[in-house]
Parts: C-alpha cells; sequence; structure tokens
C-alpha cells in the first residue's frame, strides 16, 4: 500500500514540476533555470514542514518520498548548471551562482519550513 | 540512539547515491541527444519524468540543514560540497559518453 501510495506521489510530484518548471521558464528570459530552482526551493521548505508538523503515518513517506521527492530533482539541477557553465569566465561565474543561490536558500528554506512545522504541530 | 544515526547515516548514502546516479544517467541521455535525435516524448518521459523524479533535491537539502542544526557542521557542509562536485563531474562524464556513443 505504502508503495503504491509512493507511486502515486511521485507520479503526481513529476507533473507538478514539470508544469511549474514551463510556467516560470516561459516569464523568465536568459541563462537561470528559475524553473527547476522554484520547484526545489518550494519543495525544500514543504519538505521541512512536512516532517515537522507530525503528518501521520501512512501519509509521511508517500509525501516526502514519493511527492516532494517526485517534485525536486538533483539531476536537472546538475545537468542545467553544466548547461549555463559553458563560455569561459562568464559561465563559470553563472555556474557558481546557480550551485551556491539554490543550495544556501535550499538549507534555510528547509529549516524555516520545519521551524513553521514544529510551530502547528 | 547510535541505531537512529546509523540509520540517519544509511539513508544519507541513499541520497547521496541515487543523486550521483541520477545525474550520470541525464548527462548521458542529454549528451547522447546531441549526436542521435531522440523523440520528445521518449525524451520526456525518461529525463523529466525518470530520471527527474528518481533524484532528490528536498532530501539532500534537508539533510544538510538536519547536520548543520545537529552541530555537525563539518559532516554537513563536507556531504553538500561532495554532492555538488562528484555531481557535476558525474554528469559531465554522463554527456561525455553520450556524445561519444
Amino acid at each position: 500500500m505504502t508503495l503504491l501510495l509512493v507511486l502515486v506521489g511521485g507520479g503526481l510530484g513529476g507533473l507538478t514540476r514539470y508544469v511549474v518548471t514551463g510556467v516560470v521558464q516561459r516569464r523568465v528570459s536568459g541563462w537561470w533555470p528559475a524553473g527547476t530552482m522554484t520547484v526545489n526551493l518550494a519543495g525544500s521548505a514543504l519538505l521541512g514542514f512536512v516532517l515537522a508538523c507530525g503528518l501521520e503515518d501512512p501519509f509521511v513517506v508517500p509525501v516526502t518520498a514519493g511527492f516532494l521527492g517526485g517534485l525536486t530533482t538533483f539531476s536537472t539541477w546538475m545537468v542545467e548548471t553544466l548547461a549555463a557553465g559553458q563560455g569561459g569566465r562568464v559561465g563559470a561565474r553563472r555556474a557558481g551562482l546557480n550551485i551556491a543561490v539554490p543550495l544556501i536558500a535550499g538549507v534555510l528554506l528547509a529549516g524555516l519550513g520545519f521551524g513553521l512545522g514544529t510551530l502547528v504541530r | 540512539m547510535e541505531g537512529v544515526e546509523a540509520l540517519g547515516a544509511l539513508a544519507l548514502v541513499g541520497t547521496f547515491s541515487v543523486n550521483l546516479l541520477g545525474a550520470l544517467a541525464l548527462g548521458y541521455v542529454v549528451g547522447r541527444r546531441t549526436v542521435s535525435p531522440l523523440p520528445v516524448t521518449m525524451f520526456a518521459f525518461v529525463a523529466i519524468g525518470l530520471l527527474g523524479s528518481f533524484t532528490t533535491f528536498s532530501a539532500f537539502v534537508f539533510d544538510v540543514y538536519d547536520l548543520l542544526a545537529d552541530d555537525r557542521a563539518g559532516l554537513g557542509v563536507g556531504y553538500a560540497v561532495a554532492s555538488v562536485v562528484v555531481g557535476l563531474i558525474v554528469a559531465r562524464g554522463g554527456v561525455l559518453l553520450g556524445e561519444n556513443r
């Protein structure tokens, strides 16, 4: 049962990522992969919140490992950073930004979500 | 307590492994596509659906936050840096493998 729920959660998460990334990316022109950053940061805050808020048992794993695991992505982040890093010194600076900003913001938002989750528990 | 910590370390290794494996595989698919065109729907299924969902950013940054909050800053920073550095290297390796197939 948990496996089935994880499958459904992961599918919904991946679908949400596809839709949100498309919507955001259409509004942001240029090199910055803002769509991936949007889903990754939202998912990080939500994961912190869900882990702290005391969600009951059959839903924790499907929501965290399933939906939020499917919503957020590490592989796309890496490959988009490689693409942003093309082209000498400018590329290297862009790649550095695309690593540092989501990483630092993600850790902070995971902590913020966790703090908020503790409040509502 | 030791059991809980061992479980935490195991989860860390698991997240690290799927993220690096997924970065390598996605790099391969993206590199391969530059030399032999892949149907758009197939690319969407494998690259966005399968490999995008396989890896996780949220569990990665939450684990980093957890280590920092737990006063294990060295391990947290080391885990973050190792994931990103090795992730970029294996993704690049995947692209090269895909391009030269």
